[in-house]
C-alpha cells in the first residue's frame, strides 16, 4: 500500500479518503488525532495502516470524541507540530467549540471534512449542511471536486495554513460517497517533491517549558477587538495567498485548479451556473450538452468558500445575464441555499442586478443528475430573457 | 493602523498577562495583623488566586490581584486576618 509513497511520481487508483490519507502522509504530520465517523473512517484506517507500516511517523492520539481531538491538536500545534484531523456532520458539530478556539488562537491545523447531511433524519449520506454550519468558525474552507484535487488541496492547505502571514486553520471539504468512496486515478508525487514544496513547520513564538506562555487569556476589550481585526485582515489576505501558493504548486507539480474559483467555459457565457464540490463535474457535462444546443452557458465552481472569493466571482459573472446557483444545502431562515446568499452578498455594490435562480438538489445523499442541471440551465436561460421567474426551486420535489 | 501589540492572536507571557485589573470588583479587603500572624501558610494554601505573599515573618496580600473572597480570613487559625470594607 505504501510503495507509492517511496518511489517517484506514480499514478494509483484511490478513493477520496485514501487520496487524502496519502497526501497527509506525504506532508509528514507530527500529530494525527481524529475520531472515526462515516464516511470519513477510511482516512483514519489508511493513516493507521501507514503508521503501522512505519511510513507515517506521527504521534497517533486516540480520543473519546471529536471535541477532544480538536483539543489535542491545539496543544500539538501550539508546541509547533504539524497536525491533522478529519471529521464531518455530527462530529463537526461536537468539535465546533474547539474549532473556533483554534482559529482565534491562530493555529495552522488542517482538517478534512467529508461533507455529510446533518441529522435528522439520520442520514449517513452526502450533503453540505455540516460545512455550511462551519462558515462562521473562522476557518479557511477549500472545496474539492475530484480525488486528485483532494490530494493536492491537502498539501496546499498545509502551505496556506502555516504561512506566517496567515496562520489560520484550513478545512478541505469534499462530498461524502460521491468523492470519499469514488475511486479515481490519482498522481502521487515523490516525497522529495512534496518536501521541496512544503518545508517543516515553524511556529513563532515557540513554546517550551522554559518560557511559559498562555493562550486565549482574558483580555481587555480593546485588545480583543485588535485580535479580531487582525484575524479579519489575515483571512482576507488568504484569498490572494491561495492563488500565489497554487501558482507555485502548478509550477512544481503541473496541476492547478484556478485558485479561489474554477471557471469552465465562462469567457463568452450569458448563462452562468454556480456550484460547489463534486456536482460541478456533472454540471460540466450538462454545460457541454447545452453548448451544443446553442445556449451560451458556463460554470463557476467556488473552490474557496471561506473567505468568499467576492472579487473573482464578480469578475467571472460580469457578462452573465442570469445566474443559476446549485445548492446541496439549505440556509435556514432565508428559505434558500447558502451559496445563493453568499452570491447575493458578493454582488451587492458591483452594479450587477441580474436574475439569480437557486436550485436546491442532492440533499440527503440524492444524486444530482445531468438532466436536473440541464433543467436548471433551461430555467436560468428563460429568466435571462426577462420572463418572471421563481427564485428557489427544489429540483427533486417541484 | 496603530496596533497595541505585535502578537497576531491572544498569546501572552504570564508575567505580562495582568492587563486587566481584577481587583476592581472587590468590595472587602483582607487586612493582616502582623503581630498575630503565626506564619503557618494556611491562608496561602487556601487562597484561590494565589495572591498571598510571604513577607518573611508574616504573610501579606497582593491587593492588585485579591478579589476579596475572604477565604484567608475564614481559614486563619489565629484570626490574624480581618475583612474590612473598601472605601
Amino acid at each position: 500500500m505504501n510503495d507509492g509513497l517511496k518511489s517517484p511520481s506514480k499514478i494509483k487508483v484511490l478513493d477520496g479518503n485514501r487520496a487524502a490519507a496519502h497526501a497527509v502522509t506525504l506532508c509528514k504530520p507530527d500529530v494525527v488525532c481524529a475520531y472515526p465517523i462515516t464516511p470519513q473512517t477510511d482516512i483514519l484506517e489508511t493513516l493507521y495502516t501507514f503508521h503501522a507500516e512505519g511510513v507515517l511517523k506521527a504521534e497517533m492520539v486516540e480520543v473519546e470524541s471529536e471535541h477532544s481531538a480538536m483539543g489535542v491538536l491545539r496543544g500539538a500545534a501550539l508546541a509547533g507540530g504539524r497536525t491533522f484531523t478529519a471529521t464531518n456532520s455530527q462530529g463537526l458539530a461536537l468539535m465546533y467549540e474547539n474549532c473556533i478556539y483554534n482559529a482565534t488562537v491562530r493555529l495552522p491545523v488542517v482538517m478534512v471534512n467529508v461533507c455529510r447531511e446533518m441529522a435528522a433524519p439520520h442520514a449517513v449520506t452526502a450533503g453540505e449542511q455540516d460545512i455550511m454550519m462551519f462558515k462562521e468558525a473562522g476557518w479557511i474552507q477549500i472545496h474539492a471536486r475530484s480525488c486528485q484535487e483532494i490530494f493536492d488541496s491537502v498539501i496546499i492547505a498545509y502551505k496556506l495554513a502555516e504561512d506566517p502571514e496567515i496562520r489560520i486553520p484550513v478545512v478541505v471539504c469534499y462530498d461524502g460517497y460521491f468523492l470519499s468512496h469514488q475511486w479515481e486515478p490519482v498522481e502521487i508525487p515523490s516525497q522529495e517533491k512534496v518536501d521541496q514544496f512544503l518545508p517543516p513547520m515553524k511556529m513563532s513564538p515557540s513554546v517550551d517549558p522554559e518560557t511559559a506562555l498562555t493562550f486565549g487569556p482574558f483580555l481587555p476589550p480593546d485588545l480583543g477587538t485588535e485580535y479580531r481585526y487582525k484575524q479579519c485582515i489575515a483571512t482576507e489576505m488568504a484569498k490572494t495567498k491561495l492563488e500565489e501558493i497554487e501558482k507555485d504548486f502548478q509550477e512544481l507539480f503541473g496541476r492547478g485548479y484556478g485558485g479561489q474559483i474554477e471557471e469552465y467555459r465562462t469567457e463568452d457565457a450569458d448563462i452562468i451556473l454556480m456550484a460547489l464540490g463534486s456536482c460541478a463535474g456533472t454540471a460540466m457535462v450538462a454545460v457541454d450538452k447545452k453548448r451544443e444546443e446553442g445556449i451560451k452557458v458556463g460554470l463557476v465552481r467556488v473552490r474557496m468558500f471561506r473567505p468568499f472569493p467576492r472579487e473573482r466571482v464578480v469578475e467571472a459573472l460580469k457578462n452573465g445575464k442570469a445566474v443559476g446557483v446549485i445548492d446541496r444545502n439549505v440556509c435556514f431562515g432565508w428559505n434558500c441555499g447558502n451559496l445563493l446568499m453568499e452570491l447575493k452578498a458578493a454582488l451587492y455594490g458591483s452594479g450587477k442586478n441580474v436574475p439569480l435562480l437557486n436550485f436546491i438538489c442532492g440533499l440527503c445523499g440524492s444524486d444530482i443528475t445531468i438532466e436536473q442541471i440541464e433543467k436548471a440551465i433551461d430555467m436560468t436561460a428563460t429568466a435571462a430573457k426577462g420572463t418572471p421567474y421563481k427564485e428557489v426551486t427544489w429540483l427533486d420535489i417541484e | 493602523m496603530q496596533f497595541k501589540t505585535k502578537l497576531d492572536a491572544a498569546w501572552a507571557y504570564p508575567t505580562k498577562l495582568f492587563v486587566v485589573n481584577v481587583s476592581e470588583w472587590r468590595y472587602m479587603k483582607p487586612v493582616v495583623k502582623r503581630a498575630k500572624c503565626c506564619h503557618c501558610e494556611i491562608c496561602s494554601l487556601y487562597c484561590p488566586t494565589g495572591c498571598i505573599e510571604d513577607m518573611g515573618n508574616y504573610f501579606g496580600v497582593d491587593l492588585d490581584h485579591c478579589k476579596g473572597c475572604g477565604l484567608c480570613a475564614k481559614t486563619c487559625p489565629v484570626h490574624a486576618i480581618k475583612m474590612v470594607m473598601e472605601v
